[in-house]
């Protein structure tokens, strides 16, 4: 690997360099890190060292005895040196490179790293601003691709207006809405296709192999309408659907689970506090120090209020500014306090939606919207909307979902997240099973459209989970002896690796076992289908809605007839 | 032929795993309960020879009589439970049941698997077994097939795969 072709072959000239500030902005903590830690360990001589100055006589004590002031400023301009060179190494060594067909990142000094994210694969492009980054007009780009453990690659940093473009492109790309041809850094002339080949000239990895074969894509899409090379189509304008204030945001964690704990906390601490003086005032002097000892326990809420606080700090930045935007990317969400994120969303790697909401959110008619997208797994950008009212969440649901395909979807809608009892088409815990669910037994079942599966659930937290069919994994019904015992069953619906669990819990058993027919029913015409990689192409799209439409009815007739 | 449960969908006949999947559930089982019956021992083995606190008779009793009894139980249960196993290759996916009390069914659609595992350990492999595993993307699926014959396995992964191949429908 060190020799000298095989670093050659390492990157060339087609490989673009990372802004030079990016090491900066990444490593800005070691800047600060390091010299803090030095000068905080002895505090004691740099005084010394600063009185020493002040009053003239550190000149002398150099004068007399130089090393030690010489050991220490090398030192000190070696670390400095290090820490420079670092940096530019890492940012000489880290590399990108977009062909047809993936998005490239090489980095690493001595542990070199090649990642590389199939660009139709692409599930969610996210464009992050730190801090430093901000200030520098910086952001950094991560892909989030289904393929393997969901792996992102990571380009940091590029200049905000190029890291917006390379999105939008690649977006389009990944939707099938641009031909596949080659995406270029900005300034350069794009490629013209004849030599698109050379620009792989000495990459001895497998991609060259795979760029110079066409893809099935590349084919499809000179079959749209216009000729295969017309630039982007005529951009349908941006709509904004939903913000969120930052009264509604602060109000909302206040009634969220943090805020509860906090009041009682303070609750606690409140009552002891008044105890404790009250104590003082009646008995006197001389049981203060009793009154001390145990006046300490208080202390035993400070862990918890840190943990409230650190929780409060990280719904305040996950929904500082929060901005939903329909893009003919998908759809953009922004938001961030020191961090400015930008995420866009493509509806279609939406593997499941939930609704949430809390008890206290109830008198204000707020929920959370929560979203499964392979590769984001479970951390905070799976939140679509951290806090908005019913008529937010149906916006935003018409957005990012297929169409219920119901008569009145809004009322089915509002029955999932409100309604309980078996009314609508949802059923209910039966009265049966009431042992096991005594006080969500009517707010816990399911409804079938024919496009998704809607399980309501939650007796103080309301969800409600949406799933649409065709992106079921695999689905598990489970009986243990006491359901067994009340007849009743539960079904797992399996997602991929995100925030949501999707089960019906204790249900009828004719019900459930006509629900796990219907649904490994759907997965069949699900998969018979074509893949839906590029999930925006209009035709595809509707070519496949058509043929789901299609199988379903089939499908439905079947089901039916084989009803209990 | 499995008898049919509440549970399992109408019509279906499961193929049962091989009768020597017992032996191997037998020798695991009996070395899971071993184990326990070490670890729990060692206090009593204290107690007894006055190193330790003396516990009562009655506690004494009771843990090894209830442990002995759930271990009896346990491993009563283990040709049922071998036999309660099955699966099923259907057009379109992959029925597989297990458990005698606690059951569950799971339907695994052929153009979800991402890839198909087997793997035998020592015993498996000495009597000829392997169990067979279907990944999904979803962590939850856990699909196994354990104690099918080799060839069996083989047939089966190739078969999965194969379907997994013309029928892949992505993410």
């Amino acid at each position: 690997m060190a020799e000298e072709p095989a670093k050659e072959a390492w990157f060339d000239e087609t490989w673009t360099k990372v802004h030079p500030l990016s090491p900066l902005v990444r490593g800005w903590v070691t800047i600060v890190a390091i010299p803090a830690a030095f000068f905080a360990y002895n505090w004691e001589m740099w005084s010394n060292l600063w009185t020493a100055w002040r009053t003239g006589q550190l000149v002398e004590n150099v004068q007399s005895n130089p090393l030690p002031y010489l050991i220490g400023g090398g030192l000190f301009l070696a670390l400095a040196l290090l820490i420079f060179v670092g940096f530019t190494l890492s940012w000489w060594f880290t590399r990108y490179k977009i062909t047809e067909e993936h998005v490239m990142v090489k980095s690493g000094i001595f542990v070199r790293q090649h990642r590389q994210a199939r660009i139709d694969r692409v599930q969610a492009v996210d464009l992050r601003q730190p801090l430093l980054a901000r200030i520098a007009r910086l952001a950094e780009l991560r892909f989030e691709v289904a393929e393997g453990d969901g792996t992102a690659a990571t380009l940091a940093f590029l200049r905000k207006r190029e890291a917006e473009r390379l999105r939008t492109e690649i977006m389009d790309r990944a939707a099938g809405r641009l031909p596949a041809r080659g995406i270029t850094p900005e300034g350069t002339p794009p490629p013209d296709p004849s030599n698109s080949a050379s620009l792989n000239v000495g990459n001895s990895d497998d991609s060259e192999a795979i760029s110079n074969i066409p893809r099935p894509s590349a084919t499809e899409s000179t079959e749209l309408p216009g000729p295969a090379d017309s630039p982007i189509p005529a951009a349908v304008p941006d709509r904004q659907i939903t913000r969120v204030p930052i009264w509604r945001l602060i109000a909302s964690m206040i009634c969220g689970p943090g805020g509860v704990i906090v009041v009682f906390v303070a609750g606690i601490y409140v009552t002891y506090l008044g105890l404790t003086t009250a104590l003082v005032w009646f008995s006197g002097e001389q049981d203060a120090s009793m009154v001390m000892e145990v006046g300490l326990q208080p202390a035993v809420g400070i862990p918890i209020l840190l943990g409230a606080v650190v929780g409060f700090w990280g719904q305040l930045t996950g929904g500082w500014n929060f901005t939903a935007t329909m893009t003919q990317a998908g759809l953009r969400l922004k938001y961030g306090l020191t961090t400015t994120n930008t995420q866009t969303v493509p509806p279609g790697r939406v593997q499941g939606i939930q609704i949430q909401q809390g008890l206290l959110w109830r008198p204000f008619g707020w929920y959370k919207v929560i979203v499964t997208v392979a590769g984001y797994g479970l951390d905070s950008r799976t939140t679509l909307l951290p806090v908005g009212t019913a008529g937010d969440v149906m916006r935003l649901t018409a957005e990012m979902f297929p169409d219920l395909r119901v008569e009145r979807p809004e009322q089915v809608f509002m029955a999932g997240l409100q309604g309980s009892g078996a009314n609508r088409g949802f059923t209910e815990v039966p009265a049966r099973a009431a042992l096991f669910d005594p006080l969500v037994r009517r707010r816990r079942g399911f409804f079938t459209t024919p496009s998704a599966l809607l399980i309501r659930d939650g007796w103080m937290t309301r969800r409600l989970t949406m799933v649409p069919h065709e992106r079921i994994q695999s689905t598990a019904l489970q009986q243990g002896p006491l359901a067994r015992w009340r007849n009743v069953a539960t079904l797992h619906i399996h997602l991929p690796a995100g925030p949501i669990t999707a089960l019906a819990k204790n249900q009828d058993l004719e019900h459930i076992r006509h629900l796990f027919t219907q649904e490994t029913a759907y997965a069949a015409v699900a998969r018979r289908l074509t893949d839906r990689n590029q999930w925006m192409l209009p035709e595809e799209l509707a070519e496949f809605e058509k043929n789901v439409a299609e199988a379903v009815e089939k499908l439905d007739d079947a089901v039916v007839s084989s009803a209990p | 032929m499995l008898h049919s449960e509440a549970i399992d969908p109408a019509g279906v006949e499961w193929t049962r795993v091989d009768e020597k999947y017992i032996t191997v559930k037998y020798i695991t089982g009996i070395g899971g309960w071993l184990v326990t019956f070490a670890i729990v021992g060692v206090p009593l083995l204290l107690s007894w020879t006055g190193i330790w606190v003396d516990f009562p008779l009655w506690l004494q009793v009771l843990v090894i009589g209830g442990l002995g009894l759930w271990a009896a139980v346990d491993l009563a249960l283990v040709p049922r439970r071998v036999r309660a196993i099955g699966y099923h290759e259907r057009a379109d996916d992959l029925l597989i049941r297990r458990g005698l009390l606690w059951q569950r069914v799971v339907a695994v659609p052929y153009g979800r698997l991402q890839y198909v595992d087997i793997e035998a350990g020592p015993i498996m492999r000495k009597l000829g077994l392997c169990t067979v595993q279907l990944k999904t993307a979803s962590a939850a699926t856990d699909a196994t097939i354990p104690g099918a014959v080799r060839s069996e396995g083989a047939r089966l992964r190739d078969e999965l795969a194969a379907r997994g191949q013309a029928r892949l429908a992505g993410l």
